[in-house]
């Protein structure tokens, strides 16, 4: 062979190493406290996370495992995962200046936020991601510049009085036509003191506009603000992150982003994504569900009961970590838009599954959205990106969350129209199921052996056990007729433990069974009435 | 003299624990109750909000208010007035929202009436209310008819409603702290 063969044949073969294992000379990873007070660990972390929304800009480098009380839970299985599945290695850092020894030379300067004037912060991670900087506080600034880091931007006193929304305007003013048009990160969540800015570092990487603009509408001016945001977003991109806590509500939230056909993707606190965006499947791997029903069979229920479990809020929030997963049916949401934002992050979900776990669409749309609030021209569209992502992921069943008028409905809410029921049924062929509500809901049809369902029971985590039995017993009582399907929508902080202690108590007129074959039973006979939501 | 001191102080704990046993006779049940969910089943107010009950006499009439209070700050209210032993009182639905408990797919039917009928157990102070209405459930409608008996504890001071629903299989307790006597 001659030596040009030679070089040919060594750069393919390492070439096609790297698609599934990781250079280990560069890859690390550091523990976090929980403190993510201004006062205690906060300057710190925000620190620690903008450098890792710089050093993974080309690479992933850099990965932190968040503490136990943490919203996401999976850190820590994800990187073990990685370890195991993708050959990776790492090594630890134990401090920032550490990090900064590792890692600093991937920094272009450093942003100093004023921690007298917390949305400076927020402001800092627009700065920096357009700057390829790091934010400090005033108290880091010797550890910057000790490792060669010069000031990009100072925004110490530049705020001093100013409300947030005369703090936007200023960052919009500077920053907002360098930003991503597609991506736009909502650093909500805790207020006050507290700030967990886990999504901060993909903002960076997206170089996105980081705001937490109220979208309450009675708050006028960042109200107005908040819109401007969303109007000039492309339809169909990605709001990351979560709505403020002090702020708004979250169904104003959505409502807003939906209005626009925009695709809130949450939380504020979602970890690593600059890292595990970079992280691909196994080569040649296909998501695969654990399906329950076999194409041709026919499924007859029998006059009992019939109960399937949904855990609320998607993967990775709750249950999904805690004993007991696998022993029961259940049916978890996926987070359909991990498949191309973190593609082996939804993975590791899928390996991790048991025969038990089923997996749905969810929420709404392509991402979570409000069908009510999407205007009805790109509502096709937007349910037409869901099913799409729905056959990448082999999901047969899907989700829908109406939220709209919820802070004004005192309640009741939670239904969907029939025109928008149409759409869902139209652009989603194949679908042997839809479910919907968050609390009880009232919607229900059934067309062509395919029934659109609503939650009959919200089981939340704080619910006494005896009584949410009580509950369900009442609601069997009440739907005298048999077959009666009720179906569970389960708090993610309820642990399937106690999802079976509660099941346990009642009798045998009910059955658990797998959501696909809970909808095939209630296509084949519906015992519910159709009723719709209003427009 | 010691033989007389021992009775004397008998007679006097005798006495005391006697006057425990007996219940307040001066106390009713009106006047302005808060519910102590500590002390009361669970349930599961609407948007968790916290329940305080006004209880009046008008004349031969009982006249029930439910403040569902949200932080402090009265959110919605429901009424009731009824003569105890006198004919059904019929109250219009006015909301679909199914106040009883928040978790469950149910709710109170548009267009139709909640009925009331009361009677005294014991005047003023054991009440008993029956309360019937068709809800909406997914299959369609359905007819709830609710015992609830409204009594005081010995010192007066708390007021015990037991619910007895004709669909649930098991009682509800709610324990409500008097905040104020109606004068």
């Amino acid at each position: 062979m001659s030596i040009n063969k030679y070089i040919i044949f060594f750069f393919v073969f390492f070439t096609s190493l790297s698609t599934f294992a990781y250079a280990a000379d560069e890859m690390y990873v550091m523990p976090l406290s929980a403190n993510w007070e201004i006062e205690g660990d906060l300057p710190v972390h925000a620190f620690l996370i903008s450098l890792q929304g710089v050093a993974n800009l080309s690479a992933p480098r850099l990965y932190f495992l968040y503490p136990p009380n943490w919203d996401f839970k999976f850190s820590q299985p994800l990187l073990d995962y990685y370890k195991n599945t993708r050959q990776m290695q790492f090594h630890e850092l134990k401090d920032a200046d550490e990090a900064l020894s590792a890692l600093g030379k991937y920094a272009k300067g450093y942003v100093v936020w004023d921690k007298n004037v917390r949305t400076s912060l927020i402001v800092a991670f627009t700065a920096a991601g357009l700057n390829e900087s790091v934010v400090v506080s005033e108290d880091l600034i010797p550890l910057v510049q000790k490792y060669g880091l010069k000031m990009k931007e100072d925004l110490r006193g530049k705020f001093t009085g100013q409300s947030d929304y005369e703090i936007y305007t200023w960052a919009y003013k500077k920053y907002w036509d360098k930003c991503s048009k597609d991506y736009l990160v909502y650093l909500g969540g805790e207020g006050g003191k507290l700030m967990k800015p886990g999504i901060a570092d993909f903002g960076m990487y997206k170089k996105a506009f980081f705001t937490d603009a109220s979208t309450d509408p009675s708050d006028t001016l960042e109200y107005r603000f908040a819109r401007r945001l969303f109007r000039e977003m492309k339809p169909l991109s990605m709001v990351m992150g979560w709505h403020s806590y002090s702020k708004d509500k979250e169904a104003q939230h959505v409502r807003l982003a939906s209005s626009y056909a925009l695709r809130v993707e949450g939380l504020h606190t979602l970890p690593n994504m600059s890292f595990n965006t970079q992280i691909g499947l196994t080569p040649g791997y296909k998501f695969k569900n654990n399906h329950n029903v076999q194409a041709g069979e026919k499924y007859v229920p029998e006059n009992k009961v019939y109960l399937a479990c949904i855990q609320t809020d998607c993967l990775g929030l709750g249950a999904w970590t805690e004993p007991g997963r696998g022993d029961i049916p259940y049916a978890w949401e996926v987070t359909m838009n991990w498949s191309w934002l973190a593609p082996a992050m939804l993975q590791f979900f899928y390996d991790e599954s048991t025969p038990n776990d089923y997996f749905i669409g969810s929420l709404s749309g392509p991402g979570y959205m409000y069908p009510k609030s999407i205007p009805m021209e790109y509502l096709p569209d937007v349910v037409d990106k869901a099913h799409e992502l729905m056959n990448t992921l082999d999901l047969n069943s899907f989700e829908i969350m109406e939220h709209t008028n919820y802070w004004e409905s005192g309640g009741l809410d939670d239904d969907v129209p029939k025109e928008i029921v149409d759409v869902y049924y139209d652009k989603m062929p194949g679908v042997i199921g839809f479910a919907n509500g968050y609390r009880p809901a009232h919607t229900f049809t059934v067309r062509n052996g395919v029934p659109f369902i609503s939650f009959d029971y919200y089981l939340s985590e704080k619910r006494d056990e005896d009584e949410a039995a009580a509950d369900i017993q009442e609601l069997a009582n009440l739907n005298a007729k048999r077959p009666y399907f009720c179906l569970l929508h389960i708090r993610e902080f309820g642990h399937i433990e106690r999802v079976k202690r509660i099941l346990a108590k009642l009798g045998p007129d009910f059955e658990l069974v797998p959501l696909d074959v809970f909808f095939k039973y209630a296509g084949n006979t519906p015992t519910f009435t159709t009723r719709y939501g209003e427009k | 003299m010691k033989k007389l001191f021992l009775f004397m102080q008998t007679v006097i704990v005798l006495s005391f624990l006697f006057s425990l046993s007996c219940a307040d006779k001066t106390k009713t049940i009106y006047g302005t109750w808060k519910l102590n969910p500590k002390n009361s089943t669970d349930i599961v107010t609407v948007r968790y909000r916290q329940l305080e009950m006004k209880i009046k006499k008008e004349g031969e009439a009982v006249a029930i208010t439910h403040f569902w209070l949200s932080r402090n700050k009265i959110a919605s209210v429901d009424s009731v007035r009824f003569i105890p032993g006198g004919d059904v009182v019929k109250v219009p639905v006015t909301s679909q929202i199914w106040p009883d408990n928040w978790y469950m797919g149910v709710l109170q039917k548009s267009g139709t009436n909640i009925t009331f009928t009361g009677s005294w157990k014991e005047p003023d102070r054991k009440l008993e209310l029956v309360k019937e209405q068709t809800v909406e459930i997914s299959q369609g409608d359905a007819k709830i008819k609710t015992n609830l008996s409204f009594q005081l504890d010995r010192k007066g001071n708390k007021l015990i409603v037991i619910e007895k629903r004709s669909s649930r299989p098991t009682p509800i307790q709610l324990v409500f702290n008097r905040v104020l006597s109606e004068q």
